[in-house]
């Protein structure tokens, strides 16, 4: 009993100095997608939904934020999707965020500690880690949004030019992280995709039945990727640095690196090496377009038991985004290329992918809050992996999407 | 607004809401009530300035303000003033540049419907408060002259520019370049124009002048302006969580 009371207190005292804010995303959406069994559902389809027509809770997403008077602040994000493949609702993110008013100087510390996102995404940056521009995220950050999260610190230390009459500014972010061993996995097997999901922190993501991962190779390995798993207690780092022109936009340029030890298996789980550099701008061109471009490039790999790489893939993916809003209106187009490169001899297990995806995608404002999206999605990709499945390695997938988006 | 004083001393005010109104027109400010403290002041005349650059352009939105050479012609405003006010609008400091007289009081009004986390952090007078949606702050008493420029702390792009000064005589161009005083003792003045884009040491240049002026007296300012920061964000979208 007098636990309950003296956590009622401690609760009260906390919350009484404190402002809180909810606010989320109800994305509902009816598509039909032209393709294959969906890499949600263990098919090697690129799209998060499966072919035919589908209504769905595409995203309930709440984000929680508690807010003190000094420099810290917690955030919870939640997720829901209800789209007829997993339907699942369960946490995202959960951190505590410090931010530190700048210096004379004009040098700003902040730093974040939780279940966090690599900062790396220039397109999701609204509510819940949705994208004002389009519905699906690019190959990049729905592979970031899959199976590149962690629990870890972030640490920013940034120049704010304005106080020296400059309008650049400049930040350095390092960040040290945990439970993401097994990242690389769904980039090898099921290779890029264009997704409007993000892993919930107790999902874990099912493998499609590919000839090593059923019954061939990697017999030690279970039906499902956990992606959020720590099994050797490396920790990993993330560093990126970034300009800002006040007013006209920022390049990035970053370095990930889980630093995992390969070789161990645990739970059916292996650890799997993954790195790679970043490099990213947001531009405002003239007529009021603007740009947003990324690129990565890097590599993941996996031991086996005896000590030999049996997957060593090479992997890139750039994307280039125009987006022109005006009035109520937002219009946004997306070109973006793609590849897997398979370096190891692993017969059975033949990663090899590359292709090109288009996004077209027009957005208008009901009112405040409230938007209506239809978007075509598609993508012309070659993978002979799915051979082994009864299609054609070639294959171009087609979906179109109608949403209603409520920001609140 | 327009607070108008004269030799004799009465102080017209238009509605609150005026005087809400920030300083972007042309303004004057002059003494009132305490004229008669200061014992005999011979003559006023009103003056008028016209700003331009080098090509004859006018420039607008400048701060304009006289301080007397000798000490004692200086005035002091009254204080029945109502504060000053910067407000927090569509996350931008509305209006960017404001100018006040040294001891008086000055409230932040946050019009928007989110929180924003007001900060001072170099300059004469720090400060720092979180602000709540719909909602103002007590007044503050500024009490020393000088440069003060403000930021949010949430909103990056934010920025806005206060000068306290050490004179009643005081004002912001208007689009034409002008500033008007109804009322300015006749004396000699320093007269210095401000601005925090203004590419010269301290953001100022001054120059002596004496009135009553027989006409407009168009100053030429051949100091460089940079681009005025516009306070809008470069992710353009409302719903924006701090990713």
């Amino acid at each position: 009993m007098k636990y309950w009371v003296w956590m009622l207190c401690l609760f009260s005292s906390i919350t009484l100095a404190a402002e809180h804010k909810v606010s989320g995303v109800v994305d509902v959406r009816a598509s039909y997608t032209d393709g294959i069994t969906s890499y949600v559902d263990a098919g090697l389809g690129k799209f998060r939904f499966n072919p035919n027509g589908q209504l769905s809770l595409a995203q309930g997403g709440l984000s929680y934020q508690l807010d003190w008077d000094n420099p810290l602040s917690a955030h919870v994000v939640a997720n829901a999707y209800w789209d007829g493949v997993r339907d699942n609702i369960g946490l995202t993110e959960a951190y505590l965020k410090y931010k530190g008013l700048p210096w004379s100087n004009g040098l700003r510390l902040s730093a974040k500690i939780g279940i966090l996102y690599p900062d790396i995404s220039m397109e999701n940056i609204a509510t819940a880690w949705s994208s004002p521009y389009t519905l699906t995220y690019s190959s990049i950050n729905s592979w970031i949004g899959e199976e590149v999260r962690h629990i870890g610190g972030q640490f920013s230390l940034e120049h704010l030019g304005k106080f020296s009459g400059s309008s650049h500014d400049f930040q350095l972010v390092a960040e040290l992280f945990q439970n993401n061993d097994t990242t690389g996995a769904m980039i090898s097997w099921h290779g890029w995709t264009n997704s409007s999901r993000q892993t919930l922190w107790q999902e874990k993501l099912p493998l499609s039945a590919l000839p090593s991962l059923n019954g061939g190779s990697f017999t030690e390995q279970a039906k499902e990727s956990d992606p959020f798993l720590e099994l050797d207690y490396h920790l990993g780092y993330h560093v990126k640095t970034q300009w800002r022109l006040q007013g006209l936009g920022r390049v990035e340029l970053g370095y990930y690196d889980n630093d995992v030890d390969t070789g161990l298996v645990k739970e059916g789980q292996y650890t799997w090496l993954t790195q790679f550099g970043h490099v990213g701008t947001k531009w405002r061109l003239p007529y009021h377009i603007e740009l947003i471009a990324q690129y990565i490039k890097g590599d993941t790999s996996m031991r086996s038991l005896s000590g030999i790489n049996v997957v060593d893939n090479d992997y890139e993916s750039g994307f280039m985004l125009l987006s022109h809003r005006w009035q109520k209106h937002r219009i946004s187009f997306r070109f973006e290329n793609f590849s897997v490169t398979d370096n190891d001899l692993t017969l059975d297990d033949d990663n090899r992918e590359n292709g090109n995806a288009v996004t077209l995608s027009y957005g208008y404002q009901l009112r405040k809050g409230w938007f209506l999206q239809a978007e075509y999605n598609r993508i012309d990709s070659t993978r002979p992996a799915r051979e082994a499945q009864g299609y054609d390695k070639d294959l171009i997938e087609e979906q179109w999407q109608f949403a209603s988006r409520y920001y609140f | 607004m327009k607070v108008t004083a004269n030799l004799g001393c009465h102080i017209s005010f238009m509605t609150e809401n005026e005087v809400n109104v920030n300083y972007r027109r042309t303004m004057a400010l002059c003494a009132g009530l305490l004229i008669g403290s200061l014992g005999v002041i011979s003559e006023v005349s009103a003056d008028k300035f016209r700003l331009v650059n080098p090509s004859g352009e006018p420039m607008p939105d400048l701060v304009v303000y006289l301080q007397a050479n000798k000490a004692a012609q200086s005035a002091f405003i009254d204080k029945i003033s109502l504060p000053v006010e910067i407000h927090q609008q569509d996350k931008q400091f509305t209006p960017y540049i404001t100018v006040m007289q040294k001891g008086h009081e000055l409230q932040f009004v946050n019009d928007d419907d989110i929180t924003h986390h007001i900060y001072s952090a170099a300059g004469p007078k720090r400060f720092s408060f979180k602000l709540k949606k719909d909602s103002g702050t007590d007044s503050i008493v500024f009490d020393q002259v000088g440069h003060i420029s403000m930021g949010c702390n949430v909103h990056d792009w934010m920025s806005g520019h206060l000068l306290v000064v050490d004179t009643p005589y005081f004002a912001i161009t208007d689009e034409r370049g002008e500033a008007e005083f109804d009322a300015i003792p006749d004396a000699d003045y320093t007269l210095t124009t401000w601005h925090p884009q203004l590419s010269v040491d301290n953001h100022r240049v001054s120059q002596q002048i004496s009135t009553p002026l027989s006409q407009t007296l168009i100053i030429t300012v051949t100091a460089p302006m940079a681009d005025i920061p516009e306070q809008k964000s470069l992710d353009d979208f409302e719903f924006l969580e701090g990713y």
